[in-house]
Order: C-alpha cells, then sequence, then structure tokens
C-alpha cells in the first residue's frame, strides 16, 4: 500500500476503512 | 500519457520536470511513489530537480513510523467507524493491489486471510508496508537497453524478456534487458 495512504485520511475515514478491514465478512448494503 | 511512462525514461522524465520547473504543472499532483520512482535512473539533473520541486523525500524514520502508527491508534479508539464507507475507501485506495472478499487485485497480498484482527499489525503493515515483504511480492526495476524502466512484479523470465506485473495490473514486457539490471526493491 502507499506509505502515505493513512496521511491523507481523515480520522472519520480512517474509522470506516479500518471497520471494513477488520470485520468477519462483506458488509450489507442496507444494515 | 501515463505517469508511469513518463517517468520510464530519462529523457521524457527530464523534460516533464522541466515542465513542473515552468509552472505547468503543480508539484503536489504527482504522487510521492513516483517521485521516488525518478530516482531510480540515479541521474544527478533528475535528482537536483526532485530537490528543487519536492525538497527531501526520503521515507520517514522508524521512530516517525512508530509515532505515527500511535496516532492512528488513537484516532481509531476515538470512535467507531462506517465498513460500507470503508468498503468505498477500500475500492479507492487498496483494491488496485489487494483483494478482500473476492474484489480487487492481486499484486500484494490477499488479506482476506490475513491476520486482520490484529490492529496494531495492520496499522504497521499499512505505515510501513516494506519493513516485511514475501519474496513472491517483491518490486522489480528493469531497465532495458534503450533506457527504459519499469518496476513491478516479475512474473514471468526468458533468456531475453523479462515480464512485469505494473502497478495498474498491466503485463509488460521488456525485450533487450541489460545484464545485471533487473533487481529486487521493496513496495511502496
Amino acid at each position: 500500500m502507499p506509505e502515505n495512504l493513512l496521511k491523507e485520511l481523515q480520522p472519520q475515514e480512517l474509522r470506516d476503512l479500518f471497520s471494513y478491514l477488520e470485520s468477519d465478512k462483506p458488509p450489507m448494503v442496507g444494515k | 500519457m501515463d505517469l508511469n511512462v513518463l517517468l520510464s525514461r530519462k529523457g521524457w522524465a527530464l523534460s516533464f520536470l522541466q515542465e513542473i520547473d515552468r509552472g505547468k504543472f503543480p508539484p503536489p499532483e504527482v504522487p510521492l511513489d513516483q517521485v521516488r520512482q525518478i530516482g531510480l535512473h540515479q541521474d544527478q539533473q533528475l535528482d537536483k530537480f526532485v530537490r528543487k520541486l519536492w525538497g527531501n523525500i526520503k521515507g520517514a524514520t522508524p521512530e516517525e513510523k512508530l509515532a505515527e502508527a500511535r496516532r492512528l491508534h488513537n484516532d481509531l479508539r476515538a470512535g467507531i467507524g462506517n465498513p460500507l464507507r470503508g468498503r468505498e475507501l477500500f475500492r479507492k485506495n487498496c483494491a488496485s493491489c489487494h483483494r478482500l472478499y473476492d474484489e480487487g487485485q492481486s499484486i500484494g497480498p490477499d488479506l482476506t486471510h490475513a491476520n486482520r484482527r490484529d490492529r496494531d499489525y495492520l496499522l504497521v503493515s499499512i505505515v510501513d508496508p516494506s519493513a516485511v515483504i514475501r519474496k513472491e511480492y517483491l518490486s522489480y526495476v528493469v531497465q532495458t537497453r534503450d533506457g527504459r524502466m519499469v518496476t513491478g512484479l516479475m512474473v514471468e523470465q526468458t533468456r531475453n524478456s523479462v515480464t512485469i506485473l505494473n502497478a495498474k495490473n498491466e503485463r509488460v514486457t521488456c525485450h533487450g534487458i541489460r545484464s545485471n539490471q533487473s533487481r529486487s526493491r521493496p513496495r511502496h
């Protein structure tokens, strides 16, 4: 991954990305 | 012209940097990963332009990376994320190299079965992606006899050619390789 990727994200975007990366299964639309 | 192609030859890269120096293109628009690629030509004139336009582009020290990981850890603990929005961010920033849940490219490791519940491991892997790289994911730099530089994963090598998978998941076959000029380097 690009080294500076996380620097370009806002704190909430960082939490959103990690929420997906740490998930057990793909998120369901509408939930 | 694609920026990777533009920077793959010394002469083209120099023309591009001269245009930036004349103010025709803003330096911040060029991703730092690609600015670093210019250094692979090992040319003093190019290096001088890079220093003038972008300053010191060396990567962070281990101490700076550790501090960055701690700062991000605090940001993560400050709230809850939305995985649907996170998926969009993954598609935009990560999926060109990594797979997760059957989407994305396989240039870098598949994250589906990676140790994703270990937040520290995940953070360090992103803040310092070059720290530990499996052999199959080493990036190669290939220089052809006519001066073209191509970087990416080596997917095939014959006596006369090398095929590289570049960051756009395109296979680029280089003929006329200069001897001892394919070398590995950490991916960024």
